[in-house]
């Protein structure tokens, strides 16, 4: 990446974090990549999520600090100094404990352990000689899902066999953990669950953090739980060696190498045209729609980058749906894991207190059509749905609390952007302009407005301008509709 | 009565009215007898319609202002015989699958929809459009004024939607464009799109895919996108644009897939055309002019290259779709289907003339010189009496310029 294209991506990233309405700073953040340049070169810098982790309250080095904790696959820092008498010092430890180790052994293998020092320390050349690299025979090696793997990516079959072994009550050990990892994805959404170390206890409280949120029957709960771990996920992947990274993409996604010559020196992977579409539903940059993309022959070409950006999004609709899953109430479960369900039950409940929104009266029956779709998919919503439907609340008084209320049962709910958003269209910030829905011609282009307006009175132009009295004013009327 | 006089041209005087209501369902009843000779007929229609059992059907009743919905058919046959029973004015089908195809919308269990694509010579801002804007007096022929009541009686003027040649040659240039685009990007094999005339002035395109049934409305909206180049960022597609320079850029070239390609086409042929930059093709680079000089071929290219669809109808996953090779009620041809190897030269004025039956005496208000069924017919300025086909008499009188003869 030369200083031009350093100079456009940072200011990309400048325009999305406004979007979201987190105060970034130019320069840190410029720094930042350079550093990140400097230290992992030949990584791409696209495949951090700049914006995601940025926290405005850090300064640089806590900055740098955060990041290399999300990110601990990258080099963050210049590696300590180390002087030549604490190197000796490391040496002689590492030989005492040999020696430790040593004294242990029986006769037979401290004859074994003779062979082989002899052979490290004399007999090297003439092993190398007995056996020429077999490059040529060498293919790709398959990686083997081992329990590491699966701990960093559950979303091989294997997973699901491997908590077959176990009984619940035999993991209700666990509960604590897994309430943790709850938890913690519900405080840090975006920015993604943190490694563990042990990896039985890694894979294990994954899917009994899935048990807990399934079983509240919280789906926002489940979502935000889902967005963290998609994160985390991804996180992962960018960094992890290319074979391994291959496997676990093409388990999930149904990619196909590039073939075409034309395409194949920008991008790495292709993706059927109607899986793609499934795929950006809740992405919002122009850079994912379609009409920016490299789309031939019904597919569309993706780097390997944007391909683990879209793993993840594939790996967040997988587990926040509530479809296909099995039907487990917080009863069910052993006493630990009941006990961690309710914990997690009384910490939802302080959260959306501590937002202290004014209770919702939603007069939804005064809504128009297009509005109560919006309301009734407000977790999944675009953004420019949720601009339509934060002025359509704003022009019918709703106070900001209220709205905001609703718009908390988004996964990606972030108080104080949202407050500065519903704000900003309320007019109260910025350049002051109260802001209407769009009219119900934009909202028709928009692919928002429901089955063409049908539903409402002919005469309105605005959402803002249907009332339910005036509809049924109207019902006499057939509907009508213009054949095409 | 005395008073009725100073009463200006302003409405006509009742007995007026209740003659062209009467002269109106007198027509609508001829037209119809027409029609039936068409849905009747011993060498019936030749209606297609794949996995009937699955889809809703619909139709315009003539004289009605309602229309019929929610009806299910087992098969095409059956259908068939619904058509010559009832001799509808226009006929649907949903490209919507359902469960349940005669329940109402809310309980119709939606399966999926073929991905429907619609053009109209109306909204491709062709210049004719204004040429042949025409407002008639039903009883005293074309009009001076677009608005407003006929000068001389007073009675309401109709608004005349006439279609050209070049009206149908514009709507072919964008099912050209739109057809190399789902061919080419969207890689649909030619044995899943349908072609049709729309019976007017535009045409339909239908997809029959597996893979794309199932798209929901946002995901259609991105395929409007891509085809109307809504939201088109040249400079992430990788060409000179705002905030982006020259230099690094890969260069142009010409065999590009997807909308770079198209755009670099353009732009070259631009250059062709226009002479400037001699050699650029030999050696295309974009550091070999400003990037400003770019971004305004670019713009040129992309505003020639977008395919101008009407948005709604692809985005609807409900949409109602004129059943083909049935009668368009607003001129009595056919929504015909075309085969793909004759989009270039298909002649709807030709080929969708199905009506049949002997010559009809009409009295014609006001015509544009027209061809109709290998005949051409000279312009009239009316009201005058004339003996015509029976195809362009069904025509003209539903465009609302001729009225049957009571002779």
């Amino acid at each position: 990446m030369d200083e031009d294209v350093l100079e456009t991506y940072v200011r990309s990233l400048m325009k999305s974090a406004e979007y979201l309405g987190k105060a970034v700073n130019y320069i840190e953040l410029k720094s930042l990549i350079r550093r990140f340049m400097e230290f992992n070169p030949g990584a791409d810098p696209r495949v951090i999520d700049w914006v995601g982790v940025w926290d405005p309250t850090l300064t640089y080095s806590e900055q740098v600090a955060s990041f290399q904790q999300n990110y601990p696959g990258f080099r963050w820092r210049e590696a300590e100094e180390i002087t030549e008498e604490a190197f000796e010092q490391m040496k002689r430890r590492k030989v005492e404990e040999v020696f430790e180790a040593v004294k242990e052994l029986d006769e037979e293998s401290l004859r074994e352990l003779l062979e082989l020092i002899k052979r490290e320390l004399g007999e090297v050349e003439v092993i190398q000689e007995i056996t020429p690299a077999p490059t040529i025979l060498q293919e790709t090696p398959i990686p083997t899902i081992t329990l590491e793997v699966l701990a960093k990516y559950p979303v091989f079959p294997e997973t699901r066999e491997f908590f077959e072994t176990f009984e619940m009550e035999e993991v209700d050990d666990y509960a604590e953990a897994a309430k943790k990892r709850v938890l913690e994805a519900l405080q840090r959404g975006e920015k993604g669950v943190l490694p563990r170390e042990d990896p039985i206890e890694d894979l294990l409280t994954f899917i009994l953090a899935r048990v807990l949120c399934i079983a509240t029957k919280e789906p926002w709960l489940l979502k935000r739980w889902a967005l963290a771990e998609a994160a985390r996920m991804e996180r992962y992947l960018h960094v992890e060696a290319k074979e391994l990274k291959e496997l676990v993409l093409k388990t999930v996604l149904n990619i196909e190498a590039v073939d075409d010559r034309r395409l194949s020196d920008e991008f790495s992977y292709k993706v059927h045209l109607a899986e793609y579409l499934r795929l950006i539903r809740e992405l919002s940059g122009p850079e994912w729609r379609l009409v920016n993309r490299m789309v031939h022959r019904g597919y569309v070409h993706l780097t390997e980058a944007e391909v683990v950006r879209l793993f993840r999004q594939l790996v967040y609709q997988r587990f926040s749906s509530t479809e296909n899953v099995p039907k487990v109430s917080i009863k069910q479960l052993p006493p630990k894991l009941q006990e961690a369900a309710e914990d997690i039950m009384r910490e939802l409940v302080n959260l959306r207190s501590s937002y202290a929104y004014e209770t919702v009266v939603e007069h939804a029956e005064d809504w128009p059509p297009c509005m109560e779709a919006i309301r009734a998919r407000v977790a999944e919503a675009s953004h420019k749905e949720l601009f339509s439907f934060a002025a359509f609340l704003i022009n019918r008084r709703y106070s900001t609390e209220q709205i905001l209320a609703i718009l908390s049962e988004r996964p990606d709910f972030n108080e104080k952007i949202a407050r500065y958003q519903v704000e900003h269209i309320a007019g109260l910030r910025g350049s002051r302009t109260k802001y209407r829905p769009p009219s119900c011609q934009t909202m028709k282009s928009l692919g928002l407005c429901v089955e063409d307006g049908r539903l409402c009175p002919k005469w309105i132009k605005n959402p803002l301008e249907y009332r339910k009295e005036l509809k049924e004013r109207q019902k006499p009327k057939q509907p009508t509709q213009t054949p095409p | 009565m005395e008073g009725s006089r100073s009463i200006p041209a302003s409405s006509p005087s009742l007995s007026v009215r209740q003659a062209l209501q009467a002269e109106q369902e007198r027509r609508l009843r001829f037209v119809r007898s027409v029609f039936a000779r068409y849905y009747r007929s011993d060498q019936p229609p030749p209606i297609e319609v794949t996995e009937p059992e699955r889809r809703e059907f619909a139709y315009w009743e003539f004289g009605k202002q309602v229309m019929t919905r929610h009806l299910s058919f087992q098969s095409v046959g059956e259908l068939m015989k619904k058509l010559a029973e009832v001799v509808p004015l226009h006929a649907y089908r949903s490209s919507a699958y359902f469960r349940y195809p005669a329940a109402p919308m809310e309980e119709k269990g939606w399966e999926g929809a073929d991905l429907v694509f619609d053009i109209d010579a109306d909204h491709l801002d062709l210049t004719c459009v204004q040429e042949h804007q025409y407002r008639v007096c039903p009883v005293h022929g074309l009009a001076e004024v677009l608005e407003g009541k006929c000068a001389e009686c007073g009675s309401d003027l109709i608004e005349v939607e006439w279609v050209c040649e070049r009206c149908i040659e514009g709507a072919r240039a964008e099912l050209v464009k739109l057809l190399n685009v789902l061919m080419d990007d969207f890689g649909i094999p030619e044995s899943e799109i349908e072609v049709g005339f729309s019976g007017n002035r535009g045409f339909h395109v239908v997809v029959y895919s597996d893979a794309l049934r199932q798209l929901d409305q946002m995901a259609r909206r991105e395929i409007v996108m891509y085809l109307t180049c809504e939201g088109i960022d040249p400079s992430i597609l990788g060409l000179p644009w705002k905030g982006r320079k020259t230099k690094g850029l890969r260069r142009p070239s010409l065999e590009d897939p997807g909308w770079r390609g198209r755009i670099v086409r353009a732009v070259a042929r631009h250059l062709v055309r226009s002479g400037e930059m001699a050699g650029w093709l030999e050696d295309p680079d974009w550091s070999a002019a400003k990037p400003s000089y770019w971004r305004e071929l670019i713009s040129k290219a992309i505003a020639e290259e977008k395919v101008r669809i009407d948005p709604v109808v692809t985005q609807d996953v409900h949409r109602l779709v004129r059943l083909p090779w049935s009668l368009n009620g607003k001129t009595g041809l056919a929504a015909a289907r075309i085969p793909l190897d004759r989009v270039e030269d298909f002649d709807p004025f030709e080929e969708a003339v199905v009506l049949k039956g002997p010559p009809v005496k009409v009295r014609v208000l006001f015509s544009p010189k027209f061809k109709l069924g290998g005949e051409e017919f000279d312009a009239l300025e009316g009201p005058v009496e004339v003996r015509m086909p029976v195809a362009a008499a069904v025509y003209l009188m539903l465009k609302g310029l001729a009225t049957l003869s009571r002779g």
